[in-house]
């Protein structure tokens, strides 16, 4: 190509480039300034530095990248792609993922099978449920070529699991299997269901667990008439949609639903050493976080999070007024966010694990731990992130190996008095053994000056001053129900180490200024 | 750092324009070889000291070859930097294929040549060209030595080719080193032929390149997916390769160079022959003035010499373009193509032969382009056979596939656009609209600039959205 030959002429689009050039440049120099002032200052070396400035420049810190990002969705669009950014556009306007190829389910069902019949062995009826999938179960609505295999390796794990004799409940014949539906039950933005169809699902799932835990349940809160359905169009970006911007193939409403009914509830979650707690009150107040999301900010809310929020490696949930009083343990990710509320109202406990996150302890010893009524997995992710071993094997063999437990501490009464600020809490006294499994329980806690709604048990390593673990009880409830009950692994990652349990009223490091007479004190270890 | 970089676009290239035109003329050649050193050192901090040395040695037998007298030790000295040069390439780009050709054939040599992993310092082809290129020169008296070692080093070191060309005649740009003028409009015409090869790398090549490279990691996958892949590949080498250069003269321009154009839309040749003057423009008259014409060119006294001049040629040309058979034997092909033609006289006769044949002629010089394209991009021979035969439907593979009706769909826009762009429709509606001249000249002129102007803003949004995009000829 030759040249353009300007006759001396200055071309507006090169003034308008260079502007525009110029405008993003000192916008963005910021972002070279901390690596060039650390490789100046000696902390970092040339390649180190350049690396910085440059992942900087595509980070989320580069201005104004949402802006970029919605420009080329449109640009994507009007080029008439279908498949971008690893994001499948629809034939019905949806979008879903970019492709997913077909698997051998063998080892993933088999490790669901293992956990399966772990929990048989301990009373523990178990039940698998898929949820709808933005692929249609009739009807092709990928682009020509394009092929999509997931729910081809559903089928599989729904076959394998009934060839072993487990329960499973499919939900994409009634909330996936066409078009209609998936515009429906769909988030047309991202790859969850909506909260309309986790509703039915909660109903499908009820109906299961009458039959499977084999007894009549009051049901009377899967009838959508005591509920009140709040929907906001035009609100968001799914996961998908963050990848081509709101250009690129519309946006979503936000949808949850609300109690019309009395509630009253807790729950106690656990996400990292320092994020955990407790939220007690009524469903919405505890459940429904509609006022952290803003209409519109497309890159940066995710409203599938309307329910909870956060996701946690492990949530119970606790409800006094329930008309069920089991226990259901559920594993499960972020397709659970709005189902683990909505059975919240239903059973006195649910206990809630997200696999991805969760750490110092196996499902399977999960299991053996809690004893749950009804052990349910909910997820649409059979990848190994998800579904991995769930520890059955490993639990079954400690056990065999360690059949009893000795009771190291046996306390009719322990008083913490109040004072100690906002770490006050009691040490049991017992130095724990790494690699070892206690148990502790309590028959009842009795709080006397600030208020507290709940009490927890903390796993502490006392040299680094860390807080392992901690398990948070809802204080109403458990003096109602008859009983606190928890279960530690010491880690045994590090031998050094000094372990013990504290018992405090509250939250963990926020104690309010309360004494506390725990009864009834046993601390087990397994032997 | 590669041009189509945020960090390059919106940092480097800002700063380094900004303080060259606010120094005096007289520093803007250091403070250009700093930014040119700093470039190179960004992508290999440790590379940079090669560069230099190629300068410091180079300047220095420039100039001891200048200020000495006598032929033989002119000769001497001109061998001695030749075999600096060469040996920096064997060592650097082709002593890894050596050993391990050397261990293929001869597996008892493994201990006594153990292999080597040795890094391939980016750009290294074209730097030492360069640098080759100057010292012939002043050799030949075509040139005189540079005093000034600052300038020797911009000119080998310049960023706007320093890493993928075009390879810049030290005679082409040595008055403009030490005078050079650049007014607004020829700052406008360096950025808008920036902003185009900007465009072509980033909407073209890197967008052709997914199907490219679907269609090779599949090894073809069906008859229609190979050749939808290689004709993807063709368009994405050119628009990467041609992008490029536009971006390296553009920017040259800005600073004030005049670099020689690198690319005549090569896919409008005629001939195999004329293919290759209008590809990579600069590396085929290096060759032609470095090695055809000192070895008698095609003025030779036999068929034979011709031949083997021919073949001297292209084997260097393949070799050049990369450690690896597949490369040899693309050149070679290239060679024994042209060598039927100059034999024939095809490309003289050509004019004269009915359309028809023309018109197959012209098909058929694009089929080998294709072809070998092929061969260039095919990670092994091998691989390139495979994909051959796939091409041709040999070893029952099917005619069409998934992949195929997906991928002819998905990117309809981008290789009909990249057919479009590939030949000088739009050169020549510009060439009579500024025939005719006037306001209507003007305005859709401008108009056309806007529209280049909205493509690169969807550019730097493409980058924004994909990290990863280097250059294909980066590692040459």
């Amino acid at each position: 190509m030759t040249e353009n030959s300007s006759k001396g002429r200055v071309s507006i689009a090169a003034v308008l480039g260079l502007l525009l050039i110029l405008v993003l440049a000192a916008v963005n120099v910021r972002l070279a300034v901390t690596p060039a002032k650390d490789f100046l200052a000696g902390r970092a070396g040339f390649s180190q530095m350049t690396e910085d400035i440059t992942a900087a420049y595509v980070s989320d810190s580069f201005k104004p990248k949402d802006t970029c990002l919605t420009l080329n969705g449109l640009f994507g669009r009007l080029a008439g792609r279908r498949v971008y950014n690893d994001v499948t556009l629809m034939n019905n306007g949806m979008l879903t993922h970019g492709s997913a190829s077909r698997r051998d389910m063998t080892e993933t069902a088999g490790k669901i099978i293992s956990l399966a019949s772990f929990a048989r062995d301990r009373g523990t009826p178990f039940l698998l449920v898929i949820p709808p999938y933005k692929v249609p179960l009739e009807g092709d609505l990928l682009p020509a070529g394009r092929k999509n295999y997931r729910n081809a390796n559903y089928d599989e794990i729904l076959q394998r699991l009934a060839d072993a004799g487990y329960a499973t409940l499919d939900l994409r014949p009634s909330l996936s299997a066409t078009q209609a539906l998936v515009e429906k039950y769909m988030f047309r933005t991202d790859h969850h269901w909506n909260n309309d169809a986790a509703f039915l699902g909660f109903g499908a799932v009820m109906d299961t667990l009458e039959g499977l835990l084999g007894t009549e349940l009051d049901k009377a809160y899967t009838n959508p008439d005591l509920w009140e359905r709040h929907e906001e169009k035009d609100f968001w970006l799914g996961s998908h949609g963050k990848r081509v911007g709101p250009l690129f193939a519309g946006t979503d409403s936000v949808l949850w639903y609300t109690p019309k009914f009395e509630t009253g509830m807790s729950y106690a979650y656990n996400r990292k050493e320092k994020q955990f707690g407790f939220l007690k009150g009524d469903y919405t107040s505890i459940y429904v976080f509609r006022d952290k999301f803003n209409k519109g900010d497309w890159y940066n809310d995710n409203c599938n999070q309307i329910y909870m929020d956060k996701l946690f490696p492990l949530v119970i949930h606790r409800n006094l007024n329930a008309p069920n009083k089991q226990k259901i343990m559920m594993i499960g990710d972020s397709y659970c966010r709005g189902m683990q509320t909505f059975l919240a109202t239903e059973f006195a406990e649910v206990h809630m694990i997200d696999t991805r996150y969760v750490s110092g302890f196996t499902v399977a010893q999960y299991v053996e731990w809690t004893r749950p009524d009804a052990l349910i997995i909910l997820t649409s992710n059979f990848h190994d992130e998800f579904i991995i071993d769930f520890g059955a094997e490993t639990e079954t063999a400690w056990l065999d190996a360690h059949p009893g437990r000795t009771a190291l501490i046996r306390e009719e009464e322990l008083t913490l008095a109040s004072g100690g600020g906002k770490k006050n809490s009691l040490e049991l006294p017992v130095a724990l053994q790494p690699g070892q499994t206690y148990h502790l329980s309590f028959t009842r806690a009795e709080t006397a000056g600030e208020p507290a709604d709940c009490v927890t048990a903390v796993l502490w390593e006392k040299t680094k001053k860390k807080t392992v673990w901690t398990a948070m009880f809802d204080i109403e409830y458990c003096n109602e129900t008859g009983g606190y009950a928890c279960a530690f692994d010491v880690p045994q990652d590090n031998p050094e180490g000094e372990y013990a349990i504290l018992l405090c009223p509250g939250v963990w490091k926020k104690t309010p200024d309360t004494s506390v007479v725990f009864s009834g004190v046993t601390l087990e270890q397994e032997v | 750092m590669v041009f189509s970089s945020l960090v390059f676009l919106l940092l480097f290239l800002p700063g380094t324009l900004i303080v060259n035109f606010l120094l005096p003329r007289k520093l803007r050649n250091y403070w250009l070889l700093l930014a040119s050193l700093f470039f190179y050192a960004w992508g290999e901090p440790s590379f940079v000291l090669i560069m230099i040395a190629s300068v410091c040695f180079n300047w220095l037998l420039a100039l001891a070859i200048d200020r000495s007298a006598r032929q033989r030790a002119r000769r001497l000295l001109l061998i001695l930097d030749i075999a600096l040069n060469l040996g920096i390439l064997l060592v650097f780009k082709y002593l890894n294929f050596l050993t391990a050709t050397l261990h293929d054939l001869f597996p008892g040599t493994a201990s006594l040549f153990p292999a080597t992993s040795i890094a391939l310092p980016i750009g290294i082809s074209f730097f030492t060209f360069q640098a080759l290129s100057y010292v012939v020169d002043v050799y030949r008296r075509s040139a005189k030595a540079e005093r000034n070692i600052g300038f020797v080093g911009l000119y080998i070191s310049l960023f706007p080719q320093l890493i993928a060309g075009p390879i810049v005649r030290y005679t082409t740009i040595m008055d403009q080193i030490r005078d050079r003028k650049v007014t607004l409009s020829s700052f406008s015409d360096g950025f808008l032929r920036f902003m185009t090869g900007f465009n072509k790398k980033v909407l073209l090549a890197n967008v052709l390149a997914e199907v490219a490279d679907a269609a090779f990691k599949a090894n073809g996958g069906s008859v229609c997916m190979a050749w939808l892949g290689a004709l993807c590949y063709s368009l994405q080498i050119y628009f990467d390769f041609g992008g490029y250069s536009d971006m390296a003269i553009g920017l040259g321009r800005m600073l004030g160079f005049r670099f020689l154009e690198n690319f005549d839309h090569p896919y409008i040749s005629r001939t195999v022959t004329e293919f290759w003057r209008r590809w990579h423009i600069s590396l085929g008259t290096w060759f032609r003035d470095y090695v055809y014409f000192p070895l008698g060119g095609s003025r030779v006294s036999s068929s034979l010499k011709l031949v083997r001049n021919l073949l001297v040629v292209w084997l260097l040309t393949g070799i050049w373009h990369g450690a690896n058979w597949t490369f040899i034997l693309w050149g070679l092909l290239y060679g024994v193509v042209i060598i039927i033609e100059k034999l024939t006289g095809i490309p003289k006769k050509l004019p004269s032969w009915p359309a028809v044949c023309r018109v197959l002629y012209r098909v058929l010089t694009l089929l080998v382009v294709l072809l070998g394209w092929v061969l260039f991009r095919a990670d092994n021979l091998a691989k390139a056979g495979t994909y051959l035969r796939t091409m041709f439907g040999l070893g029952g593979v099917p005619l069409s596939s998934d992949s195929f009706i997906f991928n002819v769909r998905e990117y309809a826009a981008f290789w009909i656009a990249g057919i479009l762009c590939s030949v000088p429709l739009l050169q020549r509606l510009r060439d009579r609209l500024r025939k005719a001249g006037g306001r209507k000249e003007r305005i859709l002129t401008e108009a056309a600039w806007l529209l280049q102007l909205a493509l690169f803003v969807i550019s730097i949004t493409m980058l924004v959205m994909n990290a990863h995009n280097p250059f294909i000829y980066f590692n040459f």
